[in-house]
């Protein structure tokens, strides 16, 4: 080896020593001093001490202080990846991501659930949407569970008026439609049916096009709110949408008490009611 | 003493008696529906009667077959509707109607999904999407029903096939019947 050579060698070896001293935790086996004969066998004893300590736990740690051990680093600011060009940075990119999970302040505070009772649905503390939003499956899985809300969805319908179970010739004006929301097993709806013409079907009156069919149980009759005009009636418009059908019955009421059902005869060319109904579908 | 006793006894003996009168039978209903995409699905509802009163429900999740020509142990609605569905005039028809976002520019996207219960009514929800290059901005619902009886033209494809096949004359006169009932 030429002297040019050797001089390097021992450069680089009294510099090594020094180098790892500062990030690992392990000692180097010797020290040279200035001028000293390196010889062969301490030569490969420093690089087995080396070579046998650099492990994790022969590394030094990232937190020597609190500052270094709550430094994080956003690996993905603005949506697009920041490569991290250094160990020190990979960590806090990972301690960041941490402190995303679990929404504390720092990486190393105990999360208030863990993954484990999050996937099984169990939480100890109260849901926090921060996105402050449910989405439920277009179509409902439905729950027999009391305490269960498996549905939500919001949509139109479009009120259509029977006469005998006919609409013959019925038309109806711009405005006729309706809105409902369905929450659990609950229609919530409003309705505006607006005639143009009452056609020429007779007999009983019904409202029939109701999102969801109400349930089959005598409990499940719902007496609408209504607002009817240009339609007749005795003191009282009252009605209730039918267990099991998708229609409302329209009836009138007098102070008297006696009920009776409106037909054809109430209505006219013009007539219009708005609606408002909360039932429980089937 | 000993009187009380055997009242006691027979209180005991008659009170589990009068405590599981009554039994529970469990009735199955089945949920037909045939998905947007074309598919259909069965769910089927369990109901626990006692005393003519639903008590208590349990619902199935959806279930599709795995393969709409091996039908075996399905009911037979569910056979029947399949076949509808996968008539080749029907499905040629359903490819042309079906819409697909290019996901160029603003498109409003049409789409529908039916369920049909034992009475043979047929609900029918119109999902109106809008999609902005490609990308869903909104989804809107209006739900109708096609009775037995009505005219079916003017519906989607599978929903009038569905109305075509199912509401035959013995269907309609018995939701007639059913509508008779609430004019009286």
């Amino acid at each position: 080896m030429k002297l040019r050579n050797k001089l390097a060698l021992i450069i680089t070896i009294l510099l090594i020593p020094t180098l790892v001293y500062g990030g690992a935790t392990f000692s180097r086996s010797k020290t040279w001093s200035a001028g000293e004969t390196l010889t062969a066998a301490q030569l490969n004893t420093e690089f087995n001490n080396i070579l046998n300590n650099l492990t994790p736990a022969g590394i030094d740690d990232e937190s020597s202080s609190n500052a270094t051990a709550q430094a994080t680093s956003d690996p993905y600011p603005s949506s697009v990846l920041s490569k991290a060009t250094s160990l020190q940075t990979e960590i806090q990119q990972i301690r960041y991501l941490l402190a995303q999970i679990t929404g504390n302040t720092y990486w190393y505070q105990d999360p208030a659930t863990s993954l484990t009772a999050a996937s099984q649905s169990v939480f100890t503390t109260a849901i926090t949407l921060t996105s402050g939003q449910i989405a439920f499956p277009a179509t409902a899985v439905p729950s027999a569970d009391a305490n269960t809300l498996d549905d939500y969805e919001e949509g139109t319908w479009t009120p259509v008026v029977a006469f005998g179970g006919a609409s013959v010739d019925v038309t109806y004006g711009g405005g006729n439609g309706g809105r409902y929301t369905k929450v659990g097993r609950m229609v919530h709806l409003n309705g505006y049916l607006v005639l143009t013409a009452n056609g020429s079907s007779s007999g009983t009156a019904f409202i029939t096009g109701l999102p969801f069919t109400c349930v089959n149980d005598s409990g499940g009759y719902a007496p609408p709110s209504f607002r009817p005009s240009v339609v007749s009636y005795a003191d009282m418009f009252i009605g209730r949408v039918e267990i099991n059908t998708t229609t409302i019955r329209l009836e009138e009421v007098t102070n008297a008490g006696t009920v009776t059902q409106l037909t054809n005869a109430d209505f006219a060319a013009t007539s219009n009611i708005m609606i408002n109904v909360s039932y429980e579908m089937q | 003493m000993f009187k009380k006793t055997l009242i006691f006894l027979c209180i005991i003996l008659i009170f589990p008696t009068f405590a599981y009168s009554g039994d529970f039978t469990k009735v199955s209903s089945f949920h037909y529906s045939v998905t947007e995409n074309g598919n259909f699905q069965l769910r089927i509802t369990t109901k626990y009667m006692k005393d003519g009163k639903i008590k208590e429900k349990k619902y199935s999740r959806p279930v599709t077959p795995d393969d709409t020509k091996k039908m075996d142990g399905w009911d037979d609605k569910s056979k029947a509707i399949v076949e509808v569905i996968t008539d080749d005039k029907v499905s040629a028809d359903f490819a042309i109607e079906k819409q697909e976002p290019t996901g160029v520019g603003i498109e409003e996207i049409i789409s529908y999904d039916r369920t049909i219960d034992e009475l043979g009514r047929i609900s029918v929800r119109r999902i109106v999407r809008i999609y902005d290059d490609g990308k869903e901005v909104s989804k809107k619902y209006h739900r109708s029903w096609i009775m037995p009886g009505q005219d079916p033209s003017g519906e989607d494809v599978i929903s009038r096939a569905l109305a075509q096949k199912f509401h035959t004359p013995e269907v309609i006169a018995e939701y007639r019947a059913l509508l008779a009932e609430l004019n009286d």
